[in-house]
């Protein structure tokens, strides 16, 4: 039977092993603290919330991550190889239940206090005066189409989509209510007012994303998808496709322009003047 | 004992029965391990030139033809760094690696339940990578429809524009790749369960 030689671990690589993991922590620790690379401002209370989810997960994975990992540092060092024998163990079942069971409410809570951040956008529905604009991706631009005056949006006809004649989403035109639809390639909203917008692709899957809505959705050739929100800012925000669609999908952005009410309906009476 | 003496089988001899083409799960463990840690160098390789290119876009690289890197290499990049990172590492260091080394050893197994399938199914799993990485000196290039791989972009090539759409290759890669890692491992954790 072979003896076993006492193999001593090297304290020093041990330590090194441990601070090396101590100094990653404290400088992924730093760069959530001092908030290095901030977003910008949310613009809606919606986006407020999605911003105290987020912090609210942040604290919660952090102080997880910090107490997890200077353990895992304490024990490399502590239970480091000096030659002792291993100690078996056939584990301790109230610290799995209570670990266990302590994840578990931490995964549901955050998920049911984040429930309302979700919730407002999606399974609410918008209100009866809510402005309704249909967005259409395409590689890669984005167009939004504005009802006009009579509030229905013209029945669309594939076969008629023709960028260069200026129908780039194929509005029917043998359809009357498509007669004075507007379409624009920004999209220009009032302040405080609840939009809907009801987003479509022609192609491929794009994505709408405007960071200080805080809002984000697919759009999903075959699908149209309803998302609505209510700016509280007025200013102008970048719109930028977030699903790779191609070649150009870096080049893929728009404008959101929030505008008071009276610029906006100077807006719509000129794009009506303009047709 | 008896039991261990009745099921125990010669030792391998030969450097390619012992260290190749070995049944043994420890060997196979390593050896998806060394695959893991391949495909884990070979996917932060692509990493650092998307980080690269997006950091000096005009920057001239000595191994691409012309100089500049295209669009469709920066997407090819950013689809193949995904693609291998995932199916040849996520899956294949922890199912492959940890499983086969560590479960015999858990419940007390002298091997896994079919080693000699566990031996294909390691060189069915290197196969893949081998096909998968050949994908950067094909007519066409690599795909270039991100790792997710969603359709329309990754299926109708032909309408979405030059390059696009993966076409069977990579799937079929992917299916080297995770099948016999996932059926032939698998299932022999079930038969060890049982």
């Amino acid at each position: 039977m072979r003896i076993r030689k006492c193999n001593r671990g090297s304290a020093a690589a041990a330590a090194m092993l441990a601070l090396l993991l101590v100094i990653l922590v404290v400088g992924t620790v730093y760069m959530f603290v001092s908030h290095l690379y901030p977003a910008p401002a949310p613009i809606t209370s919606v986006g407020a919330a999605v911003d105290h989810q987020y912090d609210l997960t942040l604290y919660v994975t952090g102080i997880v991550f910090i107490l997890s990992q200077l353990g895992l540092a304490l024990a490399i060092f502590r239970f480091r190889d000096h030659g002792q024998q291993a100690h078996f163990t056939r584990g301790n079942n109230t610290l799995e239940v209570l670990w266990t069971s302590a994840t578990i409410i931490l995964f549901l809570g955050l998920g049911f206090l984040g429930r309302k951040a979700w919730a407002d956008t999606r399974f609410t529905e918008p209100s009866a005066n809510a402005i309704h604009v249909e967005v259409t991706a395409n590689q890669f631009v984005f167009n939004f189409r504005y009802p006009g005056a009579d509030g229905k949006f013209g029945k669309l006809d594939p076969k008629q989509i023709s960028p260069s004649t200026g129908n780039p989403v194929g509005i029917d035109a043998n359809d009357p209510a498509g007669k004075d639809d507007i379409v624009v390639p920004t999209l220009t909203v009032p302040v405080n007012r609840q939009v809907e917008l009801l987003i479509r692709s022609q192609d491929v899957i794009h994505n709408f994303f405007v960071r200080e809505l805080r809002l984000q959705q697919d759009a999903v050739p075959g699908m149209v998808i309803p998302i609505h929100f209510t700016a509280e800012q007025v200013g102008q925000y970048e719109i930028v496709c977030t699903q790779l669609c191609g070649l150009g999908h870096s080049r893929m952005h728009s404008y959101l322009n929030v505008v008071s009410d009276s610029d906006y309906e100077n807006f719509l009476k000129q794009q009506a003047a303009g047709q | 004992m008896s039991s261990h003496a009745q099921s125990a089988h010669a030792a391998p001899t030969g450097f390619v029965s012992k260290y190749i083409f070995s049944t043994d799960h420890k060997v196979i463990g390593i050896q998806y391990f060394l695959l893991a840690l391949t495909a884990v160098v070979v996917g932060i390789v692509l990493s650092v030139l998307m980080r690269f290119h997006l950091v000096w876009p005009n920057a001239h690289l000595p191994f691409v033809s012309g100089g500049l890197m295209t669009q469709e290499q920066y997407l090819a990049l950013v689809t193949m760094h995904g693609t291998i990172m995932v199916f040849f590492v996520l899956t294949t260091a922890p199912q492959g690696g940890f499983g086969n080394y560590f479960l015999p050893i858990q419940i007390g197994a002298p091997d896994m339940a079919f080693p000699r399938l566990n031996m294909l199914s390691f060189w069915v799993t290197f196969l893949a990578f081998v096909a998968i990485i050949a994908a950067f000196v094909v007519p066409g290039g690599a795909p270039i429809s991100g790792w997710t791989g969603y359709t329309p972009l990754s299926g109708i090539g032909e309408v979405t524009g030059p390059g696009e759409g993966w076409g069977p290759d990579v799937v079929d890669c992917q299916h080297l790749a995770v099948l016999p890692c996932v059926t032939a491992g698998r299932s022999q954790f079930y038969c060890h369960a049982d």
